[in-house]
């Protein structure tokens, strides 16, 4: 095997490592009891198998109802991602197939604010909620991060790679301009959607400041902020954040593992490096 | 069948200079026109403005006697054949062909019945479930042919349709449109950068150049009477040869080129002009001769054997000439006496380009 390979097989096994590694401590710590995992020196295995603790999972979605938290987030991850999806799409339709007075400078305003973490924003987009009158409801949750601008560039991009000939098609075909967007346009962006869809819904699964912020009401946390109220000033049950930190990875997973040929094959053809 | 009418038709975008200028054409009823010119020439412009696709800047677009340049792509009764086809990938073949007649809310039935029928005329009921990416290139080109068949429009636009097909394909498809034209009697405006195409298929060709038309014309006509230069070196292949020289009326009326190596004898032609003037000869009309009288010494520099036919690369004095000889030519290793016949041969003058009938000369 030439010398090359050796080198690239090694730095992608390290890599892997380090991405896998962790997840495997957490998979195996949230299966032992608290005195185990804050164990000095770290031990990876449970030192037998009556030690372990299955409870670690009931124990929170029965007590400190984590299966609202994780039932939150599908809601308005969901939610936010499908109104990304049809919204930024129709955006980056808009910004790349036709031509308006102000079409670039808006899109220069988009890529500027692609540039501005979002925390900077979160004053603005409070008092704006709080004016609506959306604090400590779903509404607040999820209008705000409806359409993000990431996703309008991404859209417009992955646009801007059709031919013009099909929406050319269609017109003298009879279709009106929603009907060319919501049959044609649409469906074709597919892999661009598929992509989109997971990085979206991804971010918003982990998102925690806005939510932590917005949502007072128990009834509305979202996994992230359900994990950091475990945490008190004297107590860490370690053991309940990482089964609960394994729950709430697991259907990122599944849908990584739904769409990853999408994904990649979205990342591919938008011509930029999520 | 429609009768289309360009009236004074001009297009600039935006305050760029005009890419269409002041077009005027008449399309009959039933005819096959095609737009040809080399690439920028405006042809595919006109063909979309035709289509709504384009807006036009002045000027009127009539069909059938009514001014269609407001009205929308899907009310002026026309399909458009695209030449990457903008078959619907999402869609199988019968929903790419069923999907303007379902917009339209035509019945379920008849929509069936006009895919079929479009289906079979084209030969591919077998791939009405398939999708477009599971279709060859001539496969795709027929079901963009069927899709716009099946509407039963008043005009087919086609652009430049054949040109990502490969050659053989190619001549299947361009007569199988033929074919398709004779079969529906339908008004067609086909565009294409291919002077093969356009002799072929156009009951009459438009050739454009800057967005310009240059002439009108039957194909034969265009190969044997045309209007300027460009037309006689765009239409034919290898193009019109053209030698500069001077018109001599005595002592007998004849063309000497520059250095006097070629003379044609030219007194069988009215003659009202004498001076500069441009000679042009089709390679196809240039021939070997054995007799010394109205004849001319050309060397070849280069011989391109074609099967059936032999390219000749000729040079005479300061000009370089093409000649097209059958394949059993006797051509040796020097200089070749040759001849063309007075009735082949064309003038052009040279400050405006534009042919010099007979009774210019």
């Amino acid at each position: 095997m030439p010398l090359g390979r050796i080198v690239f097989f090694v730095a992608a096994a390290l890599l892997a490592a380090a991405f896998v590694l962790p997840m495997l401590y957490a998979v195996l710590s949230s299966l032992k009891p608290i005195e185990e995992i804050t164990k000095v020196p770290l031990q990876w295995l449970p030192e037998n198998l009556d030690s372990l603790r299955p409870n670690n999972y009931t124990e929170p979605l029965a007590r400190y109802k984590f299966g609202g938290y994780i039932a939150n987030s599908i809601f308005v991850g969901g939610l936010v991602t499908l109104s990304s999806l049809i919204f930024c799409t129709m955006a980056g339709y808009s910004l790349s197939k036709f031509s308006y007075f102000g079409r670039d400078a808006f899109f220069m305003v988009v890529l500027m604010t692609l540039m501005i973490p979002l925390e900077v924003t979160f004053i603005p987009m409070l008092i704006i909620v709080r004016k609506l009158e959306m604090m400590n409801s779903y509404w607040g949750l999820i209008i705000p991060v409806m359409i993000a601008p990431f996703g309008v560039f991404w859209m417009r991009q992955f646009i801007m790679t059709i031919p013009n000939d099909y929406a050319e098609a269609a017109r003298i075909d009879g279709l009106n301009e929603f009907q060319i967007f919501g049959r044609i346009i649409f469906p074709m962006c597919k892999p661009a959607l598929g992509a989109l869809g997971i990085l979206t819904f991804m971010s918003n699964w982990n998102s925690l400041i806005w939510p932590l912020i917005v949502a007072r009401n128990r009834d509305l946390w979202t996994i992230p902020v359900g994990l950091i109220s475990f945490q008190s000033e004297y107590f860490k049950p370690l053991n309940f954040i990482f089964a609960m930190a394994v729950v709430s990875v697991l259907p990122t997973i599944f849908l990584f593992a739904l769409v990853r040929r999408r994904l990649l094959e979205g990342i591919g053809m938008v011509g930029i490096k999520g | 069948m429609a009768e289309i009418v360009f009236s004074n038709v001009s297009k600039q975008y935006g305050r760029s200079p005009r890419v269409i200028h002041d077009l005027e054409l008449k399309i009959g009823h039933g005819e096959f026109v095609v737009l040809v010119g080399p690439s920028g020439c405006g042809k595919s412009t006109t063909l979309r403005m035709l289509a709504g696709l384009e807006t036009i800047t002045e000027g009127e677009i009539l069909i059938d006697g009514r001014r269609v340049n407001e009205l929308h792509p899907r009310d002026r009764d026309i399909a458009m054949v695209f030449q990457n086809y903008a078959l619907y990938p999402h869609m199988t073949v019968y929903q790419n062909m069923a999907l303007s007649l379902k917009v339209r809310g035509i019945p379920k039935g008849e929509i069936t019945r006009r895919v079929k029928y479009a289906a079979d005329v084209l030969g591919i009921q077998e791939l009405l479930d398939r999708r477009p990416a599971e279709l060859s290139g001539g496969q795709k080109q027929r079901v963009a042919v069927g899709r716009a068949i099946v509407r039963e429009p008043k005009v087919f636009l086609f652009d430049e349709p054949l040109s990502n097909l490969d050659t053989q394909l190619r001549v299947q498809m361009r007569a199988e449109i033929g074919a398709l034209h004779k079969r529906l009697n339908a008004t067609m405006v086909y565009v294409t950068h291919d002077q093969v195409e356009a002799m072929t298929l156009g009951s009459r060709v438009v050739v454009m150049r800057d967005g310009f038309v240059q002439q009108v014309a039957p194909p034969m006509e265009l190969f044997n009477e045309p209007a300027n230069m460009f037309v006689a070196g765009f239409i034919g292949s290898p193009p019109m040869n053209f030698v500069t020289g001077t018109l001599r009326r005595h002592p007998s009326s004849s063309f000497v080129n520059r250095d006097g190596s070629l003379v044609c004898n030219v007194a069988g032609i009215p003659s009202g002009r004498e001076g500069d003037i441009v000679l042009g000869i089709r390679p196809e009309h240039l021939r070997l001769s054995e007799r010394g009288e109205g004849s001319f010494m050309a060397v070849p520099s280069r011989i391109e054997p074609l099967g059936s036919e032999l390219l000749l690369y000729l040079d005479v004095g300061p000009d370089r000439l093409v000649g097209r000889v059958p394949a059993d030519a006797p051509i040796g290793d020097g200089p070749l006496r040759l001849t063309c016949p007075i009735e082949h041969l064309r003038f052009f003058d040279p400050q405006t380009e534009r042919r010099l009938s007979s009774g210019q000369h």
